[in-house]
């Protein structure tokens, strides 16, 4: 694979499976442009046993965790007073674990145009960041069991038991707009 | 509805089910009208899910990432400097002004250091935050324009700023706004003059983008103020972490010049418990209590108890980047409350020690450090010290251990301090002397927490 079959052909896989693990353009273009990055300086050994695709949703899933672990670390820069200036005093409505969430949570507008990939968007969101992995693999990749396993370092059993339990809690969330459908 | 079946239903649609279970699945479904309809919830939200539309990539997006990709590649340059480019896109000239304000005067007062290599664990404070090398280094010849800009040149700059951008941008609109890539090229300027190879991603602006979500309205003056000052603030914060590490030194509030402990401040204190001071056989080193109570280590430094205890940790925390211009147009804007406590707001906590110990071991080899949080992680400790003494008694559900050892033939560790930043805790301490038998080392008990501990060494 060349350089230019690697942006030419997967860029924009990438782009969109960044869209759906961090839900808001800026995120996800910079994260695509993370992975395609590392991707390139990787490219050379690159074996070409996997699957090109498999190989970059890896790399892609993998700093987008790396991402989420320092986000999480980060915690206490929020606390700055700045930040609560300029969000009118939201500062403090979260705290603790419910702060990714809390920042990830908020679409873009116009990101999703239509009222039901929005409520998806952000019924995603809410899963755990390894659940919401592994539906966006599973559901918009449509990557196998084994797939997801390899690709997220998971055993077959939790990636199955994981999808359930998510598909679970997105029936919950969804449940207006399945029975509409 | 059986809770058996629920469970299969998911690996079911997805036809990852082996033969006889997809056939009870199947059987159970034609006969129990809730699980079909279960069946058929979980087919429709995998479908919803499935159906979200694919986007195609932003426009820019790949010109943005060879952009960075060549950033990445030269020695002393820039990665995304802004992480959110659409937001930033109208960045206002105005903005920009007291971006400025802050890199100059911030230059002065930043001060940074490589790396320390003894420092446990740097990804804990800020993985993706700034790293800088070598601060004062002359631009890079292939910057087009290497003479620091001045304020005077913030509107020509706008308005067409180098041939490289100019060519990947149209002129600006206006004087006083800049399109994004005069913005990027811009900014990639500044970061190479600067020697910045990274900052870390701003979260006011993150959060600004995506509370927003107004991508192509400009930013007020007063946020990109804001905004900026938030940079600059992670900035000396960071440096203030950094200095932290590799100074033995802690500033004192309030100015005054940072002190180091003398000996005889640290020397031995009361008696405290257990262990007695016995030097068993075998050579074993000797043992004993060396402090106790509430305030051991002292520092010298008043508890930063509130959090206004602005520069407490570390004389590179200076207020320089919070300009007296910045104050002043900040007051006009009505940001006074934008930076009351000026920077060093991750002020250093100092924490209480419950007793500490030291003492040579002769079955110890070689400098390291170590933390005990249960009973037979202490017990594991002593052994390696003293395998001839029993541990002395410690309550390790209220407390853990934190122990530092020196080199084999060092006379002495010290700890110098121990305090919590940014929720971790920090163990500063120092070796010296040469000429003994043994291994030195120290021992304190701290209160239990979960929080993870770094080691520093002092110089």
């Amino acid at each position: 694979m060349s350089e230019e079959e690697l942006l030419k052909g997967h860029a924009a896989t990438v782009y969109n499976l960044a869209l759906r693990l961090t839900g808001n353009a800026a995120d996800a273009e910079d994260l695509a442009q993370e992975a395609l990055l590392k991707a390139l300086k990787a490219l050379p050994s690159f074996r070409g046993e996997a699957q090109a695709s498999t190989w970059l949703y890896r790399i892609t899933v993998n700093a987008w965790k790396n991402r989420v672990r320092a986000e999480k670390r980060r915690a206490f820069w929020k606390s700055v007073p700045l930040a609560s200036l300029l969000m009118g005093g939201r500062d403090g409505e979260e705290d603790g674990a419910g702060d990714l969430k809390a920042a990830d949570a908020p679409l873009d507008a116009g990101l999703e145009q239509e009222e039901t990939s929005k409520a998806v968007q952000g019924a995603l969101l809410e899963l755990e960041e390894e659940s919401r992995a592994v539906v966006v693999l599973r559901e918009i990749e449509g990557l196998s069991y084994e797939q997801i396993a390899q690709t997220l370092g998971l055993p077959e059993g939790t990636v199955k038991s994981r999808l359930s339990r998510a598909r679970e809690a997105l029936k919950a969330k969804l449940k207006a707009f399945a029975k509409a459908g | 509805m059986d809770a058996h079946i629920k469970e299969l239903i998911s690996a079911y649609l997805d036809k990852a089910l082996p033969e006889a279970e997809r056939a009870r699945v199947e059987a159970h479904a034609a006969a129990c009208a809730e699980c079909r309809a279960e069946l058929e919830d979980t087919r429709r939200v995998s479908a919803m899910v499935a159906g979200l539309p694919k986007r195609e990539l932003p426009v820019g997006f790949m010109e943005r990432l060879q952009r960075r990709r060549a950033a990445e590649e030269s020695p002393a340059s820039a990665v995304s400097w802004f992480p959110a480019p659409a937001r930033m896109a109208a960045f206002a000239a105005a903005g920009l002004v007291a971006g400025l304000i802050v890199y100059q005067k911030g230059r002065a007062g930043l001060h940074y250091e490589p790396a320390a290599s003894h420092f446990a664990d740097t990804r804990g404070f800020d993985s993706r935050g700034v790293s800088l090398k070598g601060l004062p280094e002359p631009p890079p010849p292939a910057a087009p324009e290497p003479r620091p800009p001045s304020m005077d040149d913030l509107a020509s700059s706008a308005a067409g700023s180098s041939a490289a951008d100019a060519k990947a941008a149209p002129a600006a609109p206006a004087a006083d706004s800049m399109t994004n890539e005069q913005l990027h090229g811009f900014l990639d300027q500044e970061q190479k003059r600067m020697g910045i190879r990274e900052i870390a991603a701003p979260r006011a602006a993150n959060e600004l983008q995506r509370e927003r979500a107004d991508g192509a309205q400009p930013m007020s003056r007063a946020e990109a103020m804001a905004v900026v000052r938030q940079m600059t603030d992670d900035i000396a914060r960071a440096n203030a972490f950094k200095a932290m590490k590799t100074s033995p030194v802690v500033a004192l509030d309030g100015g005054s010049a940072p002190r180091l402990l003398s000996k005889s401040e640290e020397g031995p204190m009361e008696e405290y418990a257990a262990k007695p001071a016995v030097a068993s056989g075998a050579g074993a080193g000797s043992v004993a209590m060396v402090s106790s109570g509430k305030d051991s280590f002292d520092v010298s430094m008043p508890v930063a108890a509130q959090a206004g205890a602005a520069g407490a940790i570390a004389p590179a925390a200076k207020r320089a980047p919070q300009s007296s211009a910045l104050r002043k147009a900040a007051a006009t804007r009505g940001l006074t409350q934008a930076a009351p406590g000026g920077f060093g707001r991750a002020a250093a906590q100092r924490i209480p020690t419950a007793g500490s110990w030291q003492g040579q071991s002769s079955t110890l080899r070689g400098p390291g450090t170590a933390t005990a949080g249960t009973d037979a992680e202490w017990a594991a400790l002593w052994e390696r010290l003293d395998p001839e003494t029993p541990a002395p008694a410690a309550d390790l559900s209220r407390y853990r251990a934190v122990a530092v050892f020196g080199a084999r033939g060092q006379t002495s560790v010290k700890v110098l301090s121990i305090s919590s930043v940014s929720g971790k805790i920090v163990v500063l301490y120092a070796a010296a002397g040469t000429g003994s038998d043994g291994t030195p080392y120290r021992i304190a008990l701290i209160p239990r927490s979960s929080a993870p501990v770094v080691f520093q060494k002092a110089r």
